[in-house]
């Protein structure tokens, strides 16, 4: 009977009604204000929405779609089905395999084994950045929970794979800016896959951050000179209004390109973009920023240089969620394309 | 209607060296124990308003605070041009901090051709022994105030902390730029008072960055 009882339990779970001794419901403060990603908040969360309830749901039922893509990735990759399911969004607890299959982090990894272990040794002793890594480190995501801790696991992992990075790709170095991609990196991924994932985004074709942070910032430059040309040539009328009243690309659009829009869009939002960042590199950002001066037209042509700042920086005021705005998105890289201005092209 | 003059003001200094916890006490009243590196530069405003007998004036600061690492310094002249006040912040318990003060202040000398005026602004006082804190300070204030009376410069210390000297830095910017004299002793009756716009000037204050 006992038995019986038990299994009875279980059956009914969290439902109304169910018996739960409040001892048996650990009551502490940081399970409240801590959200799905892991951000501490002041006040207690507000329970889900239904809405919430039912994107949550949603991702659930796309588990088992991406664990299947994931165990045949290589026949994934031929599909089509694939760009389409990254940017619905890559479930959160699948998020770093997937980034670790897009990247190929293990191709990367292919006879590296001690590679890591052995130049952080080095960049301890000889990194030229480490304070300032330091003192980046000390203020980088303090308000989510695995950065909280001064000097905590996260923070040595930050740290380490910053002072490596910095030695290992002499040209970059450390530069303001990186901390907070390597921090997000660390939220999915351990250690010395941060590293390598850090090394991917930075080098490889598709992304190219190498010469986002680079002395000079000559990828940054370029990124911007090619949104104003879009701007120019498919919002001719508020790009005008905006040389006007000043508002200049170089200066909204810095902390957008360096960092794909992290802290400029809510983080769940950041994710979604960051998974299609991660899948289609350069593209994303460049339509990304389109987008918003596009969301943002009716506005935008009515303000003054000090409101249309404001508005460009916190970007609230419009009626869309994270869905809506991905399928913009994606609408907006294709409008891009048929333009001919999805890409400024090589370097010189 | 009170006469309304916009200005441009930007903080300059080396890394760490508190700009935006400074500009975070200044706008938003508390002092953040999560202020993030600033990449390239931030942008936020704020309404001062000086009275005088009976002038009153408005002024709207708006505020450009810019990222500490050298190598954002390529893009500072898009920050500091036009600007008519530079705030040029160092860490007092830190000497290297106060190294770098220089080189920003030759760079506005030899760069900028509008009248820009100097302030020198040493940060964190609440760390420093003196006050009770942990740390020595770095650079003595009579080398500090002789090196600012060279330049032409004003020399204040804040705390961001503590709240200490903040509004009364911007209060100062704001009215050399109006050209009101600040009156060194406590406020009577008929001299210079100068005061905080109240509650419902809250939607004049934002902050952003980029």
């Amino acid at each position: 009977r006992d038995r019986a009882a038990i299994v009875a339990k279980y059956d009914k779970g969290r439902e109304e009604g169910a018996e739960i001794d409040p001892w048996e419901d650990a009551d502490f403060f940081v399970y409240k204000v801590t959200d799905r990603y892991g951000f501490l908040h002041k006040e207690p969360l507000p329970k889900r929405t239904e809405l919430e309830a039912k994107a949550l749901l949603i991702e659930r039922s796309r588990e088992i779609k991406w664990l299947k893509m994931l165990k045949n990735w290589d026949k994934s990759l031929l599909s089509d089905k694939l760009r389409n399911r990254v940017y619905k969004g890559i479930p959160n607890s699948l998020r770093s395999q997937a980034w670790s299959q897009i990247l190929r982090l293990d191709k990367i990894k292919l006879n590296k084994e001690g590679f890591y272990d052995q130049a952080k040794l080095l960049a301890r002793r000889t990194s030229p950045d480490i304070r300032q890594i330091d003192l980046d480190v000390n203020r980088t995501y303090r308000n989510h929970i695995m950065f909280r801790d001064r000097y905590g696991i996260k923070q040595q992992a930050l740290f380490h794979v910053l002072a490596t990075y910095s030695m290992y790709n002499t040209e970059v170095g450390y530069c303001q800016g990186m901390s907070g991609i390597a921090a997000l990196l660390l939220m999915y991924f351990n250690e010395e896959d941060a590293f390598w994932a850090l090394s991917c985004l930075l080098s490889d074709r598709m992304h190219g951050m190498h010469g986002l942070f680079k002395p000079g910032f000559p990828k940054l430059l370029r990124l911007q000179e090619h949104h104003e040309k879009i701007c120019k040539k498919l919002l001719t009328k508020l790009h005008k209004h905006l040389k006007k009243i000043e508002v200049d690309a170089r200066i909204y659009s810095m902390k957008w390109f360096l960092q794909c829009f992290l802290d400029r869009l809510p983080f769940s939002l950041t994710l979604r973009v960051w998974d299609a960042f991660i899948f289609d590199g350069d593209r994303v950002p460049i339509a990304m920023a389109f987008l918003v001066i596009k969301l943002y037209k009716k506005q935008l042509s009515k303000m003054s240089f000090d409101e249309a700042m404001s508005h460009l920086q916190t970007m609230e005021n419009h009626n869309f969620n994270d869905d809506e705005i991905m399928e913009m998105l994606q609408a907006t890289m294709l409008e891009l394309r048929r333009n001919g201005l999805d890409h400024p092209g090589p370097s010189q | 209607m009170d006469e309304v003059h916009t200005t441009k003001v930007v903080l300059l200094g080396r890394t760490g060296s508190g700009k935006t916890s400074l500009i975070v006490r200044y706008i938003s009243s508390v002092f953040s124990e999560n202020v993030k590196p600033t990449i390239g530069a931030a942008f936020s405003k704020k309404t001062v308003q000086l009275i005088h007998g009976e002038e009153r004036k408005q002024v709207v600061l708006a505020i450009w605070d810019t990222a500490g690492d050298e190598r954002y310094e390529s893009m500072a002249p898009l920050y500091y041009r036009n600007s008519s006040a530079a705030i040029i912040c160092f860490d007092l318990a830190d000497r290297q901090s106060y190294n770098k003060v220089d080189f920003w202040v030759k760079e506005l000398v030899e760069k900028v051709e509008q009248n820009c005026k100097l302030y020198i602004c040493g940060t964190k006082t609440d760390l420093l022994a003196e006050y009770g804190g942990p740390l020595k300070r770095a650079v003595g204030p009579t080398e500090v105030m002789a090196y600012a009376k060279k330049l032409n410069a004003k020399f204040v210390e804040t705390s961001s902390k503590s709240n200490y000297g903040i509004d009364d830095l911007f209060k100062l910017v704001a009215a050399d730029f109006a050209g009101f004299t600040l009156c060194e002793a406590p406020p009577i009756e008929d001299s210079l008072r100068l005061q905080e716009p109240n509650q419902t000037d809250v939607n004049e204050k934002s902050s952003c960055c980029f």
